[in-house]
């Protein structure tokens, strides 16, 4: 592949991915909980991953990024959420890819995809707990802790209070992102089968 | 569908419309972080009149700015709702059951309303001002000096540039898609979620092939018109910084300063 439609590539999966942030594209995992989300911008990102390397799946992930920051900008939870939503997909993509990068098979896909969604999930509580919230704290003074009970102060970092809330991290957090990454893994393992089978695009270990 | 992009372009002639990208980036990211250094009613009535006179010399009508909160609306409540019935105060004012909305949630709640209001105008009027691709020139500009650090900012402002280009038409795609899915008797965001997951994928299918065939055609346009990379090679927009942009990053200075001592007084 030339350069040039390999870059021309690149531009359109990340046109697409940002397309996929679009409201009327998502869903929401619970009826009526409109912040709870799932949009699946990933997808055009895994494909760019499986056709052109991890390397180009990066430059997708960081231009779909800065689009999100000039066409979705929605005040402090875009700049806050933005980079957190880039090393988490960053990760869960870079795992899936080691997994399955010799060979596109249902047994190295469904390992790629469970350890990416342990390690994708342990990323964000983390992220969660020294990024995130702290800075929503400040920025929003949306503070989870009084609405979820037993948070332990941890430190200060300047003005950014730094708390752990085990309540919120493991009944909000972690079932809303394991369940987020293993509809990401059943939508992309369904477009890959089709494109496959119909040979829409050379996926070059598949 | 159009309209759910937050920031379309507005053509216009104003001096804000004249300014170069690079300028109004800087501005507007500087902005995102001196706003927190407002604490009190005086620094927020600074950040709200130098928002204003952006709003004003841009000479765009507020109902497009007005538009641009829409989707935040629910986000903004809940977090203002949020602020005056969390934060402990001196001087409670209503008390009902367990709900205490003192005089300190409720000036809190207020600044809370207004970071979230100046932050999106600000970034409104970056997006409403800024034509996409002069817009994705000002970030390749910017990147410039990562050259150095053998970053291809061409590669990266040309990839930009094209998704931005992209971006209507893919949407035009999607819209026809869906309406074409929906005359055929489909269903979406109906049944539970392994049904709403479903209905995704006769929409992402196609649309992955179209945007494949144009990136196809893309390719082949370029590189039958000679493109061999970025070395050498002129621009047809140049941008151009003035002393208008000067003023416009002094401005921010200024005001970073006067927040700054205002924060060490107070």
């Amino acid at each position: 592949m030339s350069k040039t439609r390999r870059m021309v590539l690149i531009a359109m999966l990340a046109a697409l991915s940002t397309i996929l942030l679009l409201p009327i594209l998502q869903f929401p995992l619970l009826p009526g909980i409109d912040f709870m989300k799932v949009e699946l911008s990933i997808i055009p990102v895994l494909i760019g991953v499986f056709t052109l390397g991890l390397g180009d799946g990066f430059i997708i992930l960081f231009i779909r990024s800065v689009l999100w920051y000039l066409l979705f900008n929605q005040g402090p939870s875009t700049w806050i959420g933005v980079p957190m939503n880039f090393v988490a997909l960053g990760i869960f993509m870079a795992i899936v890819w080691f997994f399955t990068k010799k060979k596109f098979s249902i047994k190295n896909y469904t390992v790629g995809i469970v350890l990416a969604t342990i390690a994708s999930v342990l990323v964000m509580m983390v992220l969660n707990v020294f990024y995130a919230l702290p800075l929503y704290r400040l920025a929003a003074g949306f503070d989870v802790d009084k609405i979820f009970a037993g948070a332990t102060h941890l430190f200060n970092m300047g003005s950014l209070s730094v708390t752990l809330n085990p309540t919120y991290l493991l009944t909000v957090v972690l079932p809303f992102n394991a369940l987020q990454y293993i509809i990401f893994a059943l939508v992309f393992g369904l477009i890959v089968t089709v494109f496959k089978k119909n040979k829409v695009v050379k996926f070059y270990n598949a | 569908m159009q309209n759910m992009l937050m920031g379309r372009y507005i053509p216009g002639d104003s001096i804000i419309h004249r300014m170069d990208p690079r300028s109004k980036l800087l501005v507007m990211i500087a902005f995102v972080v001196i706003i927190f250094l407002a604490h009190d009613w005086l620094g927020y009535l600074l950040l709200v009149l130098y928002t204003l006179a952006g709003v004003l010399l841009s000479k765009i009508s507020v109902s497009y700015f007005l538009r641009g909160l829409r989707p935040m609306i629910g986000l903004i409540l809940f977090t203002v709702i949020f602020q005056m019935l969390f934060t402990n105060g001196q001087h409670v004012i209503f008390s009902l059951w367990f709900i205490k909305i003192s005089t300190e949630s409720l000036i809190n709640a207020v600044y809370i309303f207004f970071r979230f209001v100046l932050i999106i105008f600000m970034s409104t009027i970056l997006t409403l001002t800024t034509p996409p691709l002069t817009l994705a020139d000002g970030i390749e500009k910017g990147l410039g000096p990562l050259k150095k650090i053998k970053v291809p900012v061409h590669e990266l402002g040309l990839m930009l540039s094209i998704s931005l280009r992209f971006i209507p038409t893919l949407m035009d795609d999607t819209t026809m898609i869906m309406n074409a899915q929906k005359a055929r008797g489909m269903d979406f965001g109906e049944g539970n979620l392994l049904k709403k997951i479903k209905s995704v994928i006769p929409i992402l299918i196609p649309l992955f092939v179209s945007s494949f065939r144009r990136a196809d055609d893309l390719a082949v346009a370029m590189e039958s018109r000679g493109y061999q990379g970025g070395d050498g090679r002129t621009k047809y927009r140049q941008l151009k910084w003035q002393s208008r942009d000067s003023l416009l990053v002094v401005s921010i200075i200024i005001m970073t300063i006067l927040l700054i001592l205002w924060s060490k007084v107070s």
